[in-house]
Protein backbone atom coordinates (compact mmCIF):
# COMPACT_ATOMS: atom_id res chain seq x y z
CA UNK A 1 0.00 0.00 0.00
CA UNK A 2 1.13 3.40 -0.71
CA UNK A 3 0.27 6.93 -0.75
CA UNK A 4 -1.64 6.63 -4.09
CA UNK A 5 -3.33 3.62 -2.72
CA UNK A 6 -4.54 6.01 0.71
CA UNK A 7 -5.80 8.36 -1.09
CA UNK A 8 -7.72 6.20 -4.00
CA UNK A 9 -8.81 4.50 -0.83
CA UNK A 10 -10.05 7.79 0.80
CA UNK A 11 -12.04 8.64 -2.11
CA UNK A 12 -13.32 5.13 -2.59
CA UNK A 13 -15.16 5.05 0.76
CA UNK A 14 -16.44 9.23 0.61
CA UNK A 15 -17.95 8.10 -3.16
CA UNK A 16 -19.95 5.22 -0.71
CA UNK A 17 -20.48 7.19 1.89
CA UNK A 18 -21.94 10.37 0.30
CA UNK A 19 -23.66 10.20 -2.62
CA UNK A 20 -22.73 12.69 -5.13
CA UNK A 21 -26.13 14.49 -5.61
CA UNK A 22 -25.67 16.04 -1.37
CA UNK A 23 -27.55 19.24 -1.59
CA UNK A 24 -27.26 20.99 1.34
CA UNK A 25 -28.38 23.93 -0.12
CA UNK A 26 -32.24 23.91 1.07
CA UNK A 27 -31.35 23.12 4.73
CA UNK A 28 -28.89 25.98 4.59
CA UNK A 29 -31.43 28.49 2.59
CA UNK A 30 -34.18 27.10 4.92
CA UNK A 31 -31.88 28.56 8.11
CA UNK A 32 -31.33 31.73 6.09
CA UNK A 33 -35.44 32.41 5.93
CA UNK A 34 -36.34 31.30 9.27
CA UNK A 35 -33.86 33.40 10.91
CA UNK A 36 -32.48 36.02 8.55
CA UNK A 37 -31.01 38.71 11.30
CA UNK A 38 -30.14 36.01 13.74
CA UNK A 39 -28.25 35.11 10.56
CA UNK A 40 -26.70 38.39 9.72
CA UNK A 41 -26.68 41.37 11.72
CA UNK A 42 -24.18 44.44 11.74
CA UNK A 43 -24.43 45.31 8.30
CA UNK A 44 -26.74 48.29 9.20
CA UNK A 45 -24.06 50.25 10.11
CA UNK A 46 -25.30 54.00 11.28
CA UNK A 47 -23.70 56.62 8.84
CA UNK A 48 -25.99 58.93 9.66
CA UNK A 49 -24.02 62.74 9.46
CA UNK A 50 -25.20 65.49 10.54
CA UNK A 51 -25.68 68.29 8.68
CA UNK A 52 -28.22 70.74 6.08
CA UNK A 53 -30.97 71.37 7.58
CA UNK A 54 -34.24 71.15 5.52
CA UNK A 55 -37.67 69.33 5.69
CA UNK A 56 -38.23 65.99 6.05
CA UNK A 57 -39.86 64.27 3.46
CA UNK A 58 -42.29 62.17 3.33
CA UNK A 59 -43.73 61.23 0.00
CA UNK A 60 -46.12 58.76 -2.01
CA UNK A 61 -44.70 59.29 -5.26
CA UNK A 62 -47.24 58.85 -7.68
CA UNK A 63 -44.50 58.23 -10.40
CA UNK A 64 -43.05 55.07 -9.22
CA UNK A 65 -40.65 56.47 -7.17
CA UNK A 66 -41.88 56.18 -3.68
CA UNK A 67 -40.33 56.74 -0.28
CA UNK A 68 -37.08 57.38 0.85
CA UNK A 69 -35.68 54.89 3.40
CA UNK A 70 -32.67 55.77 5.45
CA UNK A 71 -29.38 54.09 3.97
CA UNK A 72 -29.34 53.00 7.49
CA UNK A 73 -30.97 50.49 9.65
CA UNK A 74 -31.52 53.08 12.58
CA UNK A 75 -33.24 55.01 10.03
CA UNK A 76 -34.83 52.24 7.97
CA UNK A 77 -36.16 51.06 11.55
CA UNK A 78 -37.79 54.26 12.21
CA UNK A 79 -39.16 54.56 9.57
CA UNK A 80 -41.16 51.41 9.70
CA UNK A 81 -41.73 51.85 12.82
CA UNK A 82 -43.26 55.27 11.49
CA UNK A 83 -45.44 53.92 8.54
CA UNK A 84 -45.55 50.24 8.85
CA UNK A 85 -45.18 49.45 12.19
CA UNK A 86 -47.15 45.99 11.65
CA UNK A 87 -43.95 45.20 9.97
CA UNK A 88 -41.83 46.91 12.92
CA UNK A 89 -42.73 45.13 15.90
CA UNK A 90 -43.07 41.65 13.96
CA UNK A 91 -39.45 41.53 14.90
CA UNK A 92 -36.44 44.21 15.51
CA UNK A 93 -36.31 46.23 12.28
CA UNK A 94 -32.80 45.37 11.26
CA UNK A 95 -33.44 41.59 11.67
CA UNK A 96 -36.71 41.72 9.10
CA UNK A 97 -35.48 41.01 5.47
CA UNK A 98 -32.50 40.52 3.73
CA UNK A 99 -29.35 43.04 4.44
CA UNK A 100 -27.78 43.98 0.94
CA UNK A 101 -25.30 46.04 -0.13
CA UNK A 102 -25.59 46.93 -3.62
CA UNK A 103 -24.31 50.43 -5.29
CA UNK A 104 -24.42 51.82 -8.56
CA UNK A 105 -22.70 55.10 -9.30
CA UNK A 106 -23.37 56.87 -12.69
CA UNK A 107 -21.74 60.57 -12.65
CA UNK A 108 -22.40 62.26 -9.07
CA UNK A 109 -25.31 60.31 -7.79
CA UNK A 110 -24.85 57.11 -6.28
CA UNK A 111 -27.82 54.87 -5.75
CA UNK A 112 -27.28 51.83 -2.67
CA UNK A 113 -29.94 49.25 -2.43
CA UNK A 114 -29.07 48.06 1.31
CA UNK A 115 -32.32 45.90 2.44
CA UNK A 116 -35.25 44.14 0.85
CA UNK A 117 -38.37 42.08 2.77
CA UNK A 118 -40.63 39.73 0.48
CA UNK A 119 -43.40 37.71 1.98
CA UNK A 120 -46.47 36.43 0.09
CA UNK A 121 -47.97 40.05 -0.36
CA UNK A 122 -45.27 42.22 -0.80
CA UNK A 123 -41.83 43.47 -1.52
CA UNK A 124 -40.18 45.67 0.37
CA UNK A 125 -36.76 47.46 -0.67
CA UNK A 126 -34.66 50.00 1.27
CA UNK A 127 -32.18 52.26 -0.72
CA UNK A 128 -30.70 55.26 -0.39
CA UNK A 129 -29.71 58.19 -2.78
CA UNK A 130 -26.99 60.18 -2.54
CA UNK A 131 -25.09 62.94 -4.53
CA UNK A 132 -21.38 64.41 -3.94
CA UNK A 133 -22.37 67.74 -4.71
CA UNK A 134 -25.39 68.05 -2.46
CA UNK A 135 -27.75 68.29 -5.24
CA UNK A 136 -30.75 66.66 -4.42
CA UNK A 137 -32.03 63.72 -6.36
CA UNK A 138 -35.55 61.81 -6.11
CA UNK A 139 -35.92 58.52 -7.52
CA UNK A 140 -38.23 58.06 -10.59
CA UNK A 141 -39.41 55.99 -13.11
CA UNK A 142 -38.76 52.95 -10.73
CA UNK A 143 -39.42 49.34 -12.04
CA UNK A 144 -39.48 45.73 -9.89
CA UNK A 145 -39.72 42.75 -11.89
CA UNK A 146 -39.44 39.05 -11.30
CA UNK A 147 -36.90 36.95 -13.36
CA UNK A 148 -39.18 36.46 -15.59
CA UNK A 149 -39.71 40.05 -16.34
CA UNK A 150 -42.80 40.29 -14.83
CA UNK A 151 -43.45 43.50 -12.98
CA UNK A 152 -44.64 43.97 -9.58
CA UNK A 153 -47.18 47.01 -9.62
CA UNK A 154 -45.99 49.51 -7.16
CA UNK A 155 -47.96 49.52 -3.91
CA UNK A 156 -46.57 52.60 -2.08
CA UNK A 157 -43.10 54.28 -0.20
CA UNK A 158 -42.18 56.59 2.02
CA UNK A 159 -38.43 57.86 2.78
CA UNK A 160 -37.01 61.23 4.57
CA UNK A 161 -34.34 63.34 3.14
CA UNK A 162 -32.52 66.08 5.77
CA UNK A 163 -33.58 66.37 8.75
CA UNK A 164 -36.69 64.90 10.14
CA UNK A 165 -37.62 65.61 13.58
CA UNK A 166 -40.16 62.52 14.31
CA UNK A 167 -37.39 60.25 12.79
CA UNK A 168 -34.34 61.79 14.95
CA UNK A 169 -32.93 61.39 11.58
CA UNK A 170 -30.51 64.21 9.83
CA UNK A 171 -29.25 63.64 6.77
CA UNK A 172 -26.61 65.62 5.05
CA UNK A 173 -27.29 67.46 1.82
CA UNK A 174 -28.06 65.52 -1.30
CA UNK A 175 -29.05 62.10 0.74
CA UNK A 176 -32.12 60.70 1.09
CA UNK A 177 -33.60 57.10 1.82
CA UNK A 178 -36.44 55.69 0.57
CA UNK A 179 -38.42 52.10 1.14
CA UNK A 180 -40.69 51.50 -1.79
CA UNK A 181 -43.43 48.85 -1.63
CA UNK A 182 -44.41 46.28 -4.44
CA UNK A 183 -47.20 43.67 -5.00
CA UNK A 184 -45.95 40.18 -5.08
CA UNK A 185 -47.14 39.01 -8.42
CA UNK A 186 -44.14 36.63 -8.69
CA UNK A 187 -45.36 33.05 -9.89
CA UNK A 188 -43.97 30.42 -8.62
CA UNK A 189 -41.73 31.21 -5.61
CA UNK A 190 -43.37 29.71 -2.70
CA UNK A 191 -42.27 30.95 1.00
CA UNK A 192 -39.10 29.39 1.70
CA UNK A 193 -37.61 30.11 -2.12
CA UNK A 194 -35.47 32.78 -3.56
CA UNK A 195 -37.22 34.88 -5.34
CA UNK A 196 -35.01 36.96 -8.07
CA UNK A 197 -35.83 40.24 -8.71
CA UNK A 198 -34.37 43.22 -10.37
CA UNK A 199 -34.64 46.78 -10.23
CA UNK A 200 -34.26 49.60 -12.18
CA UNK A 201 -34.85 53.33 -10.68
CA UNK A 202 -33.76 56.85 -12.81
CA UNK A 203 -32.64 59.96 -10.41
CA UNK A 204 -33.94 63.17 -11.49
CA UNK A 205 -32.44 66.07 -10.07
CA UNK A 206 -34.96 68.51 -8.14
CA UNK A 207 -34.58 72.26 -7.87
CA UNK A 208 -36.99 73.65 -6.24
CA UNK A 209 -38.01 77.33 -7.83
CA UNK A 210 -37.30 80.14 -6.33
CA UNK A 211 -39.93 82.14 -4.29
CA UNK A 212 -40.91 85.66 -6.35
CA UNK A 213 -41.16 88.00 -3.58
CA UNK A 214 -43.03 90.54 -5.45
CA UNK A 215 -45.60 90.75 -7.89
CA UNK A 216 -44.18 92.04 -11.26
CA UNK A 217 -44.84 95.55 -11.63
CA UNK A 218 -46.39 96.88 -15.36
CA UNK A 219 -43.85 98.25 -18.07
CA UNK A 220 -44.49 102.24 -18.45
CA UNK A 221 -46.17 102.89 -21.60
CA UNK A 222 -46.59 99.15 -22.50
CA UNK A 223 -48.46 96.47 -22.21
CA UNK A 224 -49.27 95.23 -18.61
CA UNK A 225 -46.40 92.21 -18.22
CA UNK A 226 -48.82 91.52 -15.08
CA UNK A 227 -52.43 92.07 -15.67
CA UNK A 228 -54.04 91.77 -12.46
CA UNK A 229 -52.61 93.94 -9.84
CA UNK A 230 -51.50 91.70 -6.91
CA UNK A 231 -50.54 88.52 -8.88
CA UNK A 232 -47.74 86.87 -8.84
CA UNK A 233 -45.67 86.04 -12.12
CA UNK A 234 -44.96 81.95 -11.96
CA UNK A 235 -41.79 80.96 -14.00
CA UNK A 236 -42.13 77.30 -15.30
CA UNK A 237 -40.45 75.04 -12.72
CA UNK A 238 -36.84 74.03 -13.91
CA UNK A 239 -35.79 70.76 -15.29
CA UNK A 240 -33.28 69.41 -13.34
CA UNK A 241 -30.85 66.39 -14.49
CA UNK A 242 -31.90 63.30 -15.10
CA UNK A 243 -29.52 60.14 -14.31
CA UNK A 244 -29.72 56.37 -15.29
CA UNK A 245 -31.36 53.46 -15.47
CA UNK A 246 -29.42 52.50 -11.85
CA UNK A 247 -30.48 48.31 -12.79
CA UNK A 248 -29.99 46.32 -9.78
CA UNK A 249 -30.23 42.17 -9.34
CA UNK A 250 -30.49 40.17 -6.16
CA UNK A 251 -32.01 37.46 -4.53
CA UNK A 252 -34.01 37.48 -1.29
CA UNK A 253 -35.93 34.49 0.26
CA UNK A 254 -39.62 34.83 0.41
CA UNK A 255 -40.83 34.71 4.04
CA UNK A 256 -43.35 32.19 5.12
CA UNK A 257 -45.16 34.93 7.61
CA UNK A 258 -46.60 37.69 6.03
CA UNK A 259 -45.89 40.86 7.38
CA UNK A 260 -49.01 42.63 6.21
CA UNK B 1 -21.90 33.10 -12.40
CA UNK B 2 -17.97 32.11 -11.46
CA UNK B 3 -17.01 31.83 -7.75
CA UNK B 4 -15.26 35.31 -8.26
CA UNK B 5 -18.75 37.14 -8.97
CA UNK B 6 -20.82 34.65 -6.18
CA UNK B 7 -18.20 36.05 -3.33
CA UNK B 8 -18.72 39.40 -4.30
CA UNK B 9 -22.40 39.01 -4.58
CA UNK B 10 -22.18 37.41 -0.96
CA UNK B 11 -20.68 40.39 0.09
CA UNK B 12 -23.23 42.83 -1.12
CA UNK B 13 -25.70 40.46 1.13
CA UNK B 14 -26.97 38.40 -1.94
CA UNK B 15 -27.45 34.88 -0.52
CA UNK B 16 -27.51 33.79 -4.11
CA UNK B 17 -23.97 34.11 -4.00
CA UNK B 18 -23.60 31.62 -1.17
CA UNK B 19 -26.25 29.02 -3.04
CA UNK B 20 -23.43 29.02 -6.14
CA UNK B 21 -20.75 28.44 -3.53
CA UNK B 22 -21.96 25.83 -1.77
CA UNK B 23 -23.37 24.05 -4.82
CA UNK B 24 -19.47 23.92 -6.05
CA UNK B 25 -17.84 22.67 -2.52
CA UNK B 26 -20.11 21.13 -0.16
CA UNK B 27 -19.72 17.55 -1.32
CA UNK B 28 -16.40 17.66 -1.44
CA UNK B 29 -16.36 19.59 2.02
CA UNK B 30 -19.28 16.85 3.38
CA UNK B 31 -17.27 13.97 2.12
CA UNK B 32 -13.61 15.31 3.79
CA UNK B 33 -15.47 16.24 7.16
CA UNK B 34 -16.74 12.79 6.78
CA UNK B 35 -14.00 11.08 6.74
CA UNK B 36 -12.78 13.26 9.95
CA UNK B 37 -15.79 13.07 12.25
CA UNK B 38 -16.58 9.99 11.11
CA UNK B 39 -20.49 10.61 11.04
CA UNK B 40 -21.97 11.39 7.78
CA UNK B 41 -25.35 13.03 9.62
CA UNK B 42 -22.78 15.15 11.54
CA UNK B 43 -20.57 15.72 8.68
CA UNK B 44 -23.67 17.62 6.68
CA UNK B 45 -24.08 19.72 10.61
CA UNK B 46 -20.72 20.79 10.25
CA UNK B 47 -21.19 21.96 6.45
CA UNK B 48 -24.82 23.64 6.83
CA UNK B 49 -23.17 25.64 9.44
CA UNK B 50 -20.20 26.63 8.21
CA UNK B 51 -22.14 27.58 5.26
CA UNK B 52 -23.96 30.10 7.60
CA UNK B 53 -20.63 31.05 9.19
CA UNK B 54 -19.33 32.10 5.95
CA UNK B 55 -22.72 33.90 5.26
CA UNK B 56 -21.97 35.82 8.74
CA UNK B 57 -18.04 36.51 8.31
CA UNK B 58 -17.68 37.15 4.46
CA UNK B 59 -16.84 40.59 5.24
CA UNK B 60 -13.52 38.91 6.66
CA UNK B 61 -12.82 37.43 3.79
CA UNK B 62 -9.96 38.49 1.30
CA UNK B 63 -11.49 38.39 -2.06
CA UNK B 64 -8.73 38.36 -4.13
CA UNK B 65 -8.27 34.66 -3.00
CA UNK B 66 -9.76 31.86 -3.90
CA UNK B 67 -12.41 30.93 -1.83
CA UNK B 68 -12.55 27.25 -1.80
CA UNK B 69 -9.50 26.65 0.02
CA UNK B 70 -10.62 28.83 2.64
CA UNK B 71 -14.01 27.33 2.91
CA UNK B 72 -12.69 23.54 3.35
CA UNK B 73 -10.36 24.57 5.83
CA UNK B 74 -13.25 26.18 7.78
CA UNK B 75 -14.95 23.23 7.22
CA UNK B 76 -11.60 20.69 8.52
CA UNK B 77 -11.30 22.49 11.53
CA UNK B 78 -14.62 22.63 12.69
CA UNK B 79 -14.94 18.86 11.94
CA UNK B 80 -11.49 18.34 13.54
CA UNK B 81 -12.69 20.19 16.38
CA UNK B 82 -16.45 18.18 16.87
CA UNK B 83 -14.38 14.98 16.56
CA UNK B 84 -12.16 15.97 19.32
CA UNK B 85 -15.14 16.43 21.31
CA UNK B 86 -16.75 13.43 20.55
CA UNK B 87 -13.93 11.06 21.66
CA UNK B 88 -13.63 12.58 24.55
CA UNK B 89 -17.18 11.26 25.63
CA UNK B 90 -17.28 8.34 23.09
CA UNK B 91 -14.61 6.14 23.00
CA UNK B 92 -13.67 3.96 19.81
CA UNK B 93 -13.66 0.65 21.10
CA UNK B 94 -15.95 -0.56 18.68
CA UNK B 95 -14.24 0.70 15.80
CA UNK B 96 -10.54 -0.96 17.31
CA UNK B 97 -12.99 -4.13 17.39
CA UNK B 98 -13.80 -3.58 13.33
CA UNK B 99 -9.80 -2.91 12.62
CA UNK B 100 -8.54 -6.34 14.32
CA UNK B 101 -11.57 -8.32 12.21
CA UNK B 102 -10.72 -6.89 9.25
CA UNK B 103 -7.06 -6.70 9.24
CA UNK B 104 -7.50 -11.13 10.77
CA UNK B 105 -9.94 -12.10 7.58
CA UNK B 106 -8.18 -13.65 4.70
CA UNK B 107 -6.76 -10.96 2.13
CA UNK B 108 -5.57 -11.06 -1.53
CA UNK B 109 -2.53 -10.11 -3.06
CA UNK B 110 -1.39 -6.52 -2.27
CA UNK B 111 -1.60 -5.51 -6.01
CA UNK B 112 -5.62 -5.83 -5.69
CA UNK B 113 -6.30 -5.07 -2.63
CA UNK B 114 -7.25 -1.29 -3.84
CA UNK B 115 -9.55 -3.22 -5.71
CA UNK B 116 -11.56 -4.65 -2.71
CA UNK B 117 -13.64 -3.16 0.04
CA UNK B 118 -11.31 -5.13 2.66
CA UNK B 119 -8.88 -2.54 2.30
CA UNK B 120 -11.32 0.34 2.19
CA UNK B 121 -12.72 -0.93 5.45
CA UNK B 122 -9.57 -1.50 7.03
CA UNK B 123 -8.21 2.06 6.14
CA UNK B 124 -11.42 3.59 7.57
CA UNK B 125 -10.91 1.35 10.84
CA UNK B 126 -7.49 2.56 11.11
CA UNK B 127 -8.45 6.51 10.22
CA UNK B 128 -10.49 5.90 12.97
CA UNK B 129 -7.82 5.15 15.59
CA UNK B 130 -5.91 8.01 14.56
CA UNK B 131 -6.09 11.46 16.86
CA UNK B 132 -8.49 13.78 15.14
CA UNK B 133 -5.97 16.71 14.07
CA UNK B 134 -3.55 13.55 12.58
CA UNK B 135 -6.60 12.15 11.12
CA UNK B 136 -7.19 15.63 9.23
CA UNK B 137 -4.01 15.81 8.40
CA UNK B 138 -4.21 12.45 6.30
CA UNK B 139 -7.59 14.11 5.06
CA UNK B 140 -5.85 17.42 4.10
CA UNK B 141 -3.16 15.37 2.71
CA UNK B 142 -4.17 12.79 0.86
CA UNK B 143 -7.94 13.38 0.19
CA UNK B 144 -7.87 17.20 -0.53
CA UNK B 145 -4.64 17.05 -2.01
CA UNK B 146 -2.70 19.98 0.01
CA UNK B 147 0.42 19.59 0.25
CA UNK B 148 2.71 20.67 3.54
CA UNK B 149 3.40 24.08 2.89
CA UNK B 150 -0.63 24.77 2.17
CA UNK B 151 -1.61 22.84 4.77
CA UNK B 152 0.74 24.37 7.75
CA UNK B 153 -0.43 27.93 5.78
CA UNK B 154 -4.07 26.84 6.49
CA UNK B 155 -3.12 25.71 10.06
CA UNK B 156 -1.20 28.67 10.43
CA UNK B 157 1.43 26.46 11.72
CA UNK B 158 4.95 25.93 10.87
CA UNK B 159 5.78 23.40 8.10
CA UNK B 160 7.71 20.99 10.44
CA UNK B 161 4.87 20.67 12.64
CA UNK B 162 2.62 19.19 9.64
CA UNK B 163 5.49 16.99 8.46
CA UNK B 164 5.54 15.76 12.17
CA UNK B 165 1.58 15.45 12.19
CA UNK B 166 1.93 13.82 8.94
CA UNK B 167 4.43 11.37 8.93
CA UNK B 168 3.11 10.06 12.91
CA UNK B 169 -0.12 9.78 11.14
CA UNK B 170 1.28 7.61 8.47
CA UNK B 171 3.48 5.42 10.66
CA UNK B 172 0.42 4.66 12.76
CA UNK B 173 -1.27 3.80 9.67
CA UNK B 174 1.88 1.88 8.23
CA UNK B 175 1.67 0.11 11.87
CA UNK B 176 -1.77 -0.84 11.53
CA UNK B 177 -2.10 -1.78 7.99
CA UNK B 178 1.03 -3.55 8.13
CA UNK B 179 -0.56 -6.98 7.88
CA UNK B 180 -2.08 -5.58 4.10
CA UNK B 181 1.22 -4.76 2.98
CA UNK B 182 3.70 -6.77 5.24
CA UNK B 183 4.89 -8.43 1.74
CA UNK B 184 5.68 -5.10 0.44
CA UNK B 185 9.06 -4.74 1.76
CA UNK B 186 9.51 -1.39 -0.02
CA UNK B 187 7.03 1.20 -1.26
CA UNK B 188 7.14 4.43 -2.00
CA UNK B 189 4.33 5.31 1.39
CA UNK B 190 6.17 3.40 3.77
CA UNK B 191 9.75 3.45 3.27
CA UNK B 192 11.11 6.17 0.85
CA UNK B 193 8.54 9.05 1.93
CA UNK B 194 8.90 7.72 5.52
CA UNK B 195 13.15 8.19 5.45
CA UNK B 196 12.11 12.12 3.43
CA UNK B 197 9.84 13.13 6.09
CA UNK B 198 12.49 11.97 8.87
CA UNK B 199 15.04 14.05 6.84
CA UNK B 200 13.06 17.31 6.53
CA UNK B 201 11.71 17.19 10.09
CA UNK B 202 15.14 16.86 11.35
CA UNK B 203 16.15 19.90 9.30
Amino acid sequence: MNTQQLSRALHELEAERVPADLDLWPRVRARLVAQPGEVRRGRWLPVTRLGWVAVALVALLAVGATARVAATAPVIGRLLQLFEPEIAHQDDSASLGQALNLSQAIDNVTVAVEWAYADAQRIRVGYTLRSSDGRRFDPCHMTLTDETGAPMPFAMGYGVTGEAERLDVALPPGEGSYVSVFANEAQGVAPGELLKLRLEAEAEELILPTPVPTSVPAAPGGPAANPKPGSVLLEPLPVGERLGPFVFEFSIPVAASSAK
Amino acid sequence: MDEREAVARLKRGDIGGLEVLAKAHQLRATRAADLIVRDRSLAEDIVAETLLHVYQRIEQFDASRPFGPWFLRCVVNAARDAATQRERQVPLSSEEVSLEQVLASPTPAPEALAEYAELRDAVWAALGRLQPAQRAAIVQRYYLGLNEREMASEAGCSPGTIKWRLHMAREHLRRWLRPLWQTVAVDGFSRSEMIETQKEVRS
